[in-house]
């Protein structure tokens, strides 16, 4: 602190130190106001109203006229302190020198110590002396004011009880001479510090108004914040039912997910049971195909059989015809013969009628030609049989033919139908073939559904252990949702305290302004 | 120096109080010149230094000056004792008595106060009781009487108020004359009023 801070301070304290005199001398002034009117009270039953009344106006007039004049200076605090020492021997007069009335004086004393000052304790303690030594001296001379009496002391007026009071007047003078000096170096050095505080103060008005505006941004951002946090809760509290739902139907897709697991693992087992169905299937059609071969092998080696027996047939059936067509070529012949034998007869009919004709002498004619009728009759009748037997023959041969062709007919049809097992056999195979095909496709297919189950049982694995994961997850956002809850409810309070520490921070605030 | 209305009535105030305290003091003329109280005085039960039985009765009838003090006192009741004996020699009326209380009866027998009042005047009486019986009648008439001695061991003194007082035929105080209000003349000169108003 420079000289001139000092100066400053030093004028700041003088300048407080008035504005209390001031006050106090207001207060004082006040106070002996109504010592005028309280001493009339105690004058009651003395007959002293007099007595007091006209002492009391005098003092408080020259009391109030110093005020008017003076008030806040050095001289009204001795005026003032002249004066209510006055009261207490004019209280002393009301109630006729009671003994008890000379407590005042301690008390109006006391009084004075509102000012800090110990002159006006001297000036009061010298004050009283004066008046009870001059009192007393007056009383034994027996003086008065105007037509008033002087009393202080009602029980004799001895020197001995002037300096009985004199000394406790002194000791308590003494007393409060130390204390309103103690009070006084209090008061300067209070100032002080309030001075040092104010000068801080100023340069902290700055901050106050930052502190302020920054309070201000402050409550708003709280606002804001508590109302934030309120909607927060609610969408929270919404979310904490959404992310139970989620919870709920992740446990469904994980029952479900499982029970596709199992269907799966179901599923991959009798995949691969079918599959092993499938192998056996295969082994057998692969089986019934070589059959089929054998089959085949052996057709083909009975058709070759059949077509040489058909070719036998065909022989035989050509023999036969040939037969046949030697057959007519007798029979032609035969028919030739019995014609000669008809022409042979008929001649020898004709020879017999010339004979019978040529009457005796063609006799032996007639007999030669009787008997050439009768060799042609054999040989016709020779022929017939011949004819017979031929037509036996043909008969037979036809027959034979017939079987024949009947047989070849059936070699053909067996033939034809052969063909046609045999054709159904080939198509059996490739068939077979074709079932074996289908049957290693249908394998494969089986295999990839079975892989593909297992795949789905592996997915459904890792998909169970993932919504597990989901669930635990969802689980750690409901806990951290309910926690969020919780802070944002924590942050409405912490809002709403805030607010409160604000609301208190800004009559803070605005008491500090003020 | 400005002069609000304020200030010039707290100036005339303060000038009306000194005008008036200045008229209280010269001008004012009270009716007595003793302390004017009206004041009844009851339950007087006191023995005399006779040895006879004195109420409140023996108050009525009569005027009386009243005083309170003790034999053993050597500071304010012989000079009180002598004003009252230089009035009782100025008031020759028998309608006047003048009692004197003991305040000290441990010490003041009713020997003593015989021996002592003969030393005074025929017209004066000695009263005494109990101490119980004296502190209620010191308290009818505000007489403080310390309980702290002071003075030589062997004669302990204590302070006490020495008025006197003037009591009516009704056993009303009148008038009170307390020290510095002793004028002899002027005590004389109301008391004979006093007794011829009555």
């Amino acid at each position: 602190m420079d000289t001139n801070d000092l100066t400053q301070s030093l004028q700041y304290v003088a300048g407080k130190f008035r504005e209390e005199n001031l006050k106090n001398d207001k207060f004082i002034i006040a106070l002996l106001f109504a010592h005028v009117f309280l001493i009339q009270i105690f004058t009651i039953g003395y007959g002293t109203w007099l007595l007091a009344l006209a002492p009391s106006l005098l003092v408080f007039g020259i009391s109030l006229l110093t005020y008017i004049f003076f008030k806040g200076r050095m001289i009204t605090r001795l005026v003032f302190s002249f004066a209510i020492m006055s009261f207490s021997s004019i209280l002393i007069f009301a109630q006729l020198g009671r003994l008890e009335m000379h407590f005042h004086v301690f008390s109006a004393m006391a009084f004075l110590l509102v000012y800090r000052d110990y002159f006006t304790i001297i000036t009061a303690a010298a004050t009283i002396a004066v008046q009870h030594a001059a009192s007393n001296l007056v009383q034994e001379l027996g003086l008065s004011i105007g037509k008033i009496p002087l009393v202080v002391f009602n029980y004799g007026h001895g020197w001995d009880i002037v300096f009985l009071h004199a000394i406790f007047v002194i000791f308590e003078a003494a007393v409060l001479v130390y204390f309103s000096i103690k009070m006084k170096n209090q008061f300067i050095k209070e100032r002080k510090e309030y001075l040092d505080l104010k000068n801080m103060m100023d340069r902290n008005e700055q901050i106050v108004l930052d502190m302020e505006s920054i309070t201000n941004q402050t409550i708003e951002t709280i606002d804001t914040v508590n109302t934030n946090s309120n909607l927060i809760a609610a969408e929270a509290e919404k979310q904490a039912a959404s992310i139970e739902e989620i919870t709920a139907a992740i446990e469904e897709i994980t029952s479900s997910v499982e029970s596709i697991a199992k269907n799966t693992r179901n599923q991959s087992n009798e995949a691969k049971d079918l599959n092993n169905l499938m192998d056996g299937m295969i082994l057998l059609n692969t089986t019934v195909a070589e059959k089929i071969e054998n089959s085949n092998k052996i057709l083909r080696e009975t058709e070759s059989k059949i077509n040489i027996g058909e070719e036998i047939l065909d022989k035989m059936s050509s023999s036969i015809t040939n037969i046949e067509n030697t057959y007519d070529g007798m029979k032609e012949i035969m028919e030739g013969i019995q014609e000669i034998a008809d022409r042979i007869n008929l001649l020898s009919l004709n020879a017999s009628i010339e004979a019978a004709r040529a009457g005796q002498f063609g006799r032996g004619f007639a007999i030669v030609a009787d008997e050439i009728s009768k060799l042609a009759d054999n040989t016709a009748v020779s022929i017939k049989e011949s004819s017979s037997l031929l037509q036996q023959i043909k008969k037979q041969l036809t027959s034979s033919s017939q079987v024949t062709n009947e047989g070849v007919e059936t070699f053909s049809d067996i033939i034809s139908k052969f063909s046609i097992v045999r054709k159904e056999v080939i198509d059996f195979s490739e068939v077979s073939e074709k079932q074996i095909q289908n049957f290693t496709k249908m394998k494969h297919k089986i295999l990839d559904v079975a892989h593909m189950a297992d795949d789905i049982q592996h997915s459904t694995y890792e998909q169970k252990l993932s919504m597990n994961e989901i669930l635990s997850s969802v689980s750690f956002v409901n806990e951290n949702t309910n926690l969020f809850v919780q802070k944002s409810n924590n942050l409405t309070f912490v809002a709403q305290s805030a607010d409160s520490i604000t609301s208190k921070l800004k009559i803070a605030m605005d008491t500090l302004k003020s | 120096m400005k002069f609000t209305m304020k200030k010039v009535l707290m100036i005339l105030f303060a000038l009306f109080c000194l005008t008036f305290s200045l008229y209280l003091f010269f001008g004012y003329k009270s009716k007595f010149y003793g302390l004017e109280v009206s004041r009844s005085i009851q339950n007087i039960a006191l023995l005399d230094h006779e040895g006879n039985l004195f109420t409140e009765a023996k108050l009525k009838n009569k005027n009386s000056l009243l005083f309170f003090g003790y034999t053993k006192c050597y500071t304010v009741c012989p000079v009180s004792m002598k004003k009252l004996e230089m009035i009782s020699k100025k008031i020759k009326s028998s309608n006047l008595q003048i009692i004197y209380i003991t305040i000290d009866p441990n010490r003041d027998d009713i020997e003593s106060l015989k021996i002592y009042l003969e030393r005074f005047d025929h017209r004066f009486i000695g009263l005494r009781g109990t101490s119980e019986e004296i502190q209620q009648i010191s308290k009818q008439f505000n007489v403080q009487i310390s309980n702290v001695f002071f003075g030589d061991k062997s004669n302990p003194q204590f302070e006490h108020s020495g008025n006197i007082y003037f009591v009516d035929s009704n056993a009303k105080i009148k008038t009170i004359y307390p020290l510095g209000m002793q004028d002899i003349d002027k005590m004389v000169k109301e008391i004979q009023g006093l007794i011829k108003e009555s």
